[in-house]
């Protein structure tokens, strides 16, 4: 069969077709329209053959030159081999056609190759859903992960010795990769550091969350396989965990996790979170000082784990011990705040601070973080009131006895309950000593003894009063 | 009598409502045969699945919560924003995720979000007794 037979069988096809496609040759001239060309053009393709279409460069008043330099590839085709334009030809009389997608492909050595141009529907730019969510995925990680730094940097604000030696602390941990060990009181704010940390000192490692209390040494490979899957795939893979409550962990999970800490050889890194309150007084205090060492921690946190964490320990102190930090940290909350959503409020009026400097915040960060965010909520003006603040910080005294929980003995609480018991019996039983006797399930002698005391207490107490 | 008022001292004194977020009744058939190994006698228990739409709605207001979530790539992102939603007031609640279809990669990005758990398969939930242990010695 001839060359030119075949060529005619192709032609015919793309005629057929009505496909939208234009050739043109190495000299920038239209060799071939197809028929569905007139169509979309409104002019006879033979009308186009031998016109020029480069980009770029000058054309007569001629409408066909118009038309045929509007199918014309964009520039650096030659190089790139491919691109992609949306054409509508300059119209034609009556007619113009629409705007349609078109792909040229450059084919051929460069000083003989010639251009196809393709007028269709295409579906090429669409992203692949998998991509579309690993996207979508990947932006909520980094929004979540600035959302969580930035209160971590909250909690570095003011002048107080604490904010400075959290400030150089913090600082150190994000310049080099290490374990760092951060304790708290509760709500103290320690995981937003770490997250602060981490996005500082190796925000492209993966990040995974443990709360160690619900951890158990056989779950633990369970929970930490998607990582660890990860570090054994890769050897220059590396991630980090943030173990929060690290002393109220189970000895025998934390001697799992040491291990495995050791089996990746500094690649997997360790946030340990110890909560202070949980630790021995004495620990308390060094913790307060920054202090804390081996002996102080050994007993709550493994040896081993101790041993890595040894190098890096940032203290977040309590915020009752950073008064003077207060006001610069609630005004930088109330900024994140207003950056979060639709918050009026600019400032923090000076009785509001007041409040906020009187109130003791036992929840740490995290109760200051809630009372902003509720105030910032609740602000009907630029100023945060001493109204918009939960009820109670505003409506916290210092030596309120209301504030101050008094503790009954044990056995009262115990001698308390068991009247209210016996007294619920009796009514129970419509006063009859026999059958309450027997619904409590101990013997009428033991009850009335019981029915005794409860009458003698209570005369004591009526006496005294 | 005497057994009547017994019951009444033993009662149960704190509730937690368990919420299933799945699309069908797997899960929840699941957690129906597996509570009462996992939660403490003094504890009841509220099950409740509802609709991927619904669920933010249901967990409002709800202090003590455990939320299975039902994540498939589909509804993977909004999983995300969901969880990012409601993680904002979050005191007592734990989250497990349910899945046996997505990549090891998608459970990293679940697992920065506070996730307790994952489950592949609802038997997994025995499984996760010391989880569900630790969850409760906190509540006390």
């Amino acid at each position: 069969m001839a060359i030119s037979t075949k060529i005619r069988q192709f032609a015919r096809l793309l005629d057929q077709s009505c496909a939208v496609v234009w050739v043109i040759n190495q000299s920038d001239e239209l060799t071939y329209l197809s028929a569905g060309c007139a169509d979309w053009l409104g002019v006879d393709g033979d009308q186009l053959v031998g016109r020029r279409s480069k980009a770029g460069t000058a054309v007569s008043d001629d409408p066909m030159d118009l038309i045929a330099a509007s199918l014309s590839p964009p520039p650096g085709l030659s190089t790139r081999g491919t691109a992609s334009l949306r054409i509508q030809p300059p119209q034609s009389g009556n007619h113009r056609g629409e705007m349609r997608e078109v792909r040229y492909l450059r084919v051929g050595p460069p000083d003989l190759g010639f251009t196809i141009g393709v007028a269709g529907d295409f579906d090429d730019r669409r992203t692949d859903p998998d991509v579309q969510n690993a996207v979508a995925i990947r932006q909520r990680i980094d929004q979540w992960r600035l959302q969580q730094s930035g209160l971590g940097s909250v909690l570095l604000l003011g002048e107080s010795r604490f904010a400075k030696r959290m400030r150089q602390r913090t600082e150190l941990a994000s310049s080099v990769r290490t374990h760092v060990c951060l304790f708290q009181s509760r709500g103290g704010g320690a995981d937003r550091l770490a997250t602060y940390i981490h996005q500082r000192s190796s925000q492209d490692e993966p990040l995974i969350r443990i709360d160690g209390p619900l951890m158990d040494a056989e779950l633990l490979d369970s929970a930490l396989m998607p990582i660890l899957s990860r570090l054994s795939d890769s050897k220059t893979a590396k991630a980090s965990i943030l173990w929060n409550q690290l002393n109220q962990t189970s000895v025998p999970t934390q001697q799992r996790l040491s291990g495995l800490i050791d089996s990746y050889q500094g690649r997997l890194r360790l946030f340990g979170v110890c909560e202070t309150s949980q630790l021995s007084n004495r620990n308390r205090l060094y913790a307060t000082d920054n202090l804390v060492g081996e002996s102080e921690i050994q007993g709550e946190i493994y040896s081993g784990l101790s041993d890595l964490l040894e190098n890096l320990k940032i203290n977040c102190a309590n915020l009752a011990q950073r008064v003077e930090d207060l006001q610069a940290m609630s005004f930088a909350l109330l900024g994140q705040q207003k950056v979060i959503g639709k918050v009026i409020a600019e400032r923090v009026s000076r009785p509001a601070l007041d409040a906020i400097v009187r109130y003791t915040w036992p929840h740490n960060f995290s109760e200051l973080e809630d009372a902003i965010r509720y105030a910032s909520q609740n602000a009907i003006s630029e100023a945060i009131r001493v109204e918009d603040l939960p009820l109670n910080v505003r409506s916290y005294r210092p030596n309120s006895p209301s504030t101050e929980k008094v503790i009954q003995p044990l056995d009262e609480q115990i001698a308390e309950y068991e009247s209210r018991l016996i007294a619920e019996a009796m009514e129970a039983a419509k006063q009859n000593r026999a059958e309450a006797a027997r619904s409590l399930g101990i013997s009428r002698s033991r009850l009335l003894r019981k029915l005794e005391n409860t009458r003698t207490v209570r005369s004591s107490i009526e006496n005294e009063s | 009598m005497t057994g009547s008022f017994i019951n009444q001292l033993d009662r149960p004194s704190k509730n937690v409502r368990w919420i299933i977020q799945e699309t069908h009744s797997r899960w929840s058939n699941g957690v129906k045969r597996f509570y009462r190994d996992l939660i403490p006698l003094d504890f009841t228990v509220t099950i409740q699945s509802v609709e991927a739409e619904m669920r933010t709605k249901a967990f409002d207001l709800e202090p003590q919560l455990i939320v299975i979530w039902e994540v498939n790539r589909s509804n993977l992102v909004a999983t995300i924003d969901s969880l990012l939603q409601i993680r904002g007031n979050t005191v007592s609640r734990l989250h497990l995720i349910a899945c046996d279809q997505i990549s090891l990669n998608h459970r990293l990005s679940l697992a920065e979000f506070d996730v307790s758990g994952f489950l592949e398969h609802p038997e997994d939930l025995y499984q996760l007794k010391p989880v569900f242990d630790g969850y409760f010695a906190r509540l006390g």
